[in-house]
Formats: structure tokens, sequence, C-alpha cells
């Protein structure tokens, strides 16, 4: 059986089906871009054989994500992540604690994206090849489990200058014991404009369904702000509304994340 | 939670400050009519200005790159508007500052922002007082 760590920290990474910068620039040729996001995840229980095995066996992570984009031609992007794992905090069913923290593996993706410009509203057909290269050789027992693996997202957005709608599938094939999954994502939300900043407000739905039966579905708002050409924000709050898994991980949770990003 | 996102789309829109008001009907689209009355009130209202209809042009932050690339054009002031460059995503129009005695260059106004991921459309421009318009082609 995988141990809870293992099968834990294998979510944390392929499932960020959005593209920096926050899922929104560079559309422009030569275009590049920056971002880091802080995230906090509290999973408040232990899950496993389809129930909830411990409720008193917790996690919590505090994660760095550090992303970055170089757009060619609107068609035609390149995106990089690296997720860190600041600190990873379980407490076990005797009330220890158990702390680790390092390095995820480095996610490269070729965006390609299909514009359209209509009268008063735009947007884009994507599929994003990705390729999940490990940083250190697998270790079953590693702060983070490291594997190859390779993915596919497809995702279609559009908005007006009020309205924004977009939605994503992504699938992962991982090579080591790690699940595969495919995940899919469906956002609205406002487009505003107040002085000189401006942004949207957009609720989040993304559900997951592993390999091993398991499955998440999780949602929650998103806030981002422009605050000039160059700088921008991102605040991204998400709740489990549904977690379950057959292998035992940690579930059920909340995550919080905030970013800046800088585009060139 | 669609009424919360209504809600929050009525007070975010209640004030719009945009060149114009044609009505208070809620439509994204500007239509043409409307399109050219806002272009020929702004070129109206400010001096040594051409205005471009660009297709799209809905998001202020995916927009960036028209002013990141219109901006570096010649016969750009960029001293004037934001960075020489303003863009308006009710109408669709960006007004471009001009410098004085310098002519504007279409066809490099169309490449600068077919680059920055838009269609360019139309130009707008005052000629001896008079307002013109032209198809901006891409070459």
């Amino acid at each position: 059986m995988l141990s809870p760590l293992w099968a834990l920290l294998s979510a944390i990474l392929p499932a960020q089906a959005a593209q920096p910068i926050f899922d929104e620039m560079p559309r422009w040729s030569n275009g590049w871009g920056v971002q880091v996001i802080e995230e906090r995840r509290h999973e408040r229980a232990l899950l496993g054989e389809g129930t909830v095995l411990s409720d008193e066996q917790t996690e919590t992570l505090h994660l760095l994500h550090v992303e970055g984009v170089y757009t060619w031609h609107r068609s035609i992007r390149m995106t990089a992540k690296l997720p860190v794992v600041l600190q990873a905090e379980r407490v076990a069913e005797d009330g220890t604690t158990q702390t680790s923290s390092g390095l995820g593996d480095f996610i490269l993706a070729v965006p390609l994206k299909r514009y359209f410009n209509l009268d008063g509203r735009s947007g884009s057909w994507t599929a994003a090849p990705q390729l999940r290269i490990p940083l250190e050789p697998a270790a079953g027992e590693a702060a983070v489990p490291h594997t190859w693996g390779g993915g596919l997202g497809l995702g279609y957005e559009t908005e007006t200058y009020r309205y924004i709608l977009g939605a994503g599938v992504d699938a992962w094939a991982l090579q080591t014991n790690l699940p595969n999954q495919v995940s899919g994502t469906v956002s609205m939300g406002l487009n505003y404009v107040v002085g000189n900043v401006s942004g949207h407000i957009k609720w989040k739905c993304q559900g997951v369904y592993r390999q091993d039966a398991s499955a998440t579905v999780r949602t929650g708002p998103t806030f981002y702000i422009r605050l000039t050409d160059r700088f921008h924000a991102q605040l991204q709050g998400q709740v489990a509304v549904f977690d379950r898994a057959f292998v035992p991980r940690y579930g059920q949770g909340s995550r919080l994340r905030g970013g800046l990003a800088v585009v060139f | 939670m669609f009424s919360i996102l209504l809600m929050l789309s009525l007070a975010v829109h209640a004030d719009p400050s945009d060149t114009v008001q044609p009505s208070r009907e809620v439509h994204s689209e500007a239509s043409e009519e409307i399109r050219r009355a806002a272009a020929e009130q702004r070129l109206a209202e400010t001096p040594d200005v051409a205005v471009v209809y660009v297709r799209g042009l809905c998001c202020l932050s995916c927009a960036i790159g028209i002013r990141t690339k219109v901006k570096k054009l010649d016969f750009v002031d960029r001293q004037r508007l934001e960075q020489g460059v303003e863009l308006d995503v009710r109408t669709q129009l960006v007004t471009v500052a001009i410098q004085p005695n310098e002519p504007i260059d279409p066809s490099a106004l169309a490449v600068a922002i077919e680059r920055a991921g838009y269609e360019p459309e139309r130009l707008y421009q005052l000629q001896e007082g008079v307002f013109v318009e032209e198809p901006l082609v891409l070459e």
C-alpha cells in the first residue's frame, strides 16, 4: 500500500491546469512573465477505502509555485512551473507531528492557442502538451515524489468586457506508480474596471479523477487584479466539496493561494 | 451564485466612465454607429490622436500587448495618454496619441495590433477637421 505521504503529494503537482500568467497573459508576440504563488493547504482528514479513516490525522502544506511564460506568437507559447514544498506538516494517529519539505517536479508545457476576435467578444481554444520532469530520482518516501509524466490539456475560454467563461480538461499519465489522473475545470465570472485597475472575479469548480478511483471536487472564488500593465495579483480560495479515496491520502481540505506576477 | 455575480456586475458597471453612453442597455458589443460616434467624440475632444477599432478588445489585461507594441511606433507620443495609448474595452476603441507633424503609418499600426493578438479593423482620424475612417489592412 502506498504511504499517505506518497499518495498525498502526488496530487500537488499536475492537477494545476491553470497556465501563467493567471490564465490571462501574455497574448502578444515576444511577451513574457513570471509569477510567484504562495499556497496554503489544510487537509482535515485521512481518507481511504472509500471513507474517512481518521479525522484526527491532518496535513498542512505551505507551497510556493514559481512559474514563467514566454509567448512567441499568440498561437504558441511555453510555460514552466516549479512547485516547492516549503513545509509539509502531518499529524499522525498517535498525535506526533512529521514535517518535510522539498522541490517538486518541473513542468513544461507548450500551449498552442487559436484565438478568435469577434465584435465584442474574444477568446481562445487551447491544446497544451505537458511534460513533467523529475528533478531527482524517484524515491518511495521522498518529501515530494518524483516522476516523469506526460500530460495534455484542452481548454476553451471566452470573454466580453463584462463576463468571462472558461472550461478545460487535463489528463496526466505518470511513469511511476502514482495514479494517472484526469481533471476538468469550469470557471465563470465578471470583469471589472475601477479607475486605473481592472481584473475579474470568478468562481471556479474543479473535479479530479485518479486512476486509483479516488476523486475530488473543489470549488471557490478567484479574484484577479491588474495593478498596472506590469504588475498583477491574484487571490484564490477553494474547498473540497467532495473527496473520496481508496488508497490512503489526506483530503477534504481547503486551499488558499495568493500570487504576484510581472509581465513584459 | 448567479445572483451574487449579477449584483456584482451591476455594482461594477453602474457608472461606466467610457467615452460614450449610448443607452442603458446591457450590450457587450458596441454597434458600428455607437463606435463611430464614440470615435468622433474622442477625436473632437482630444487633439492629435487617432482612434482604432480593434476587434476583440474586451479585456484590459489581455490587451496590454496593444500598448506594448503600439507605443514603440515612431509616430506615437508616449508622453500623452497612457504611454501614448488608451484602451476602451467597451467600444473596442484604441486611442493613439500622435506626435505633432508625424504622419501615421497605418500599415505599421495594423502590424503592431496583429502582433498584440488582435484584429485591426478601422482607423478613424480628423483630416483638416473632417472625420475620416479607413480600413486597417495587414500587408
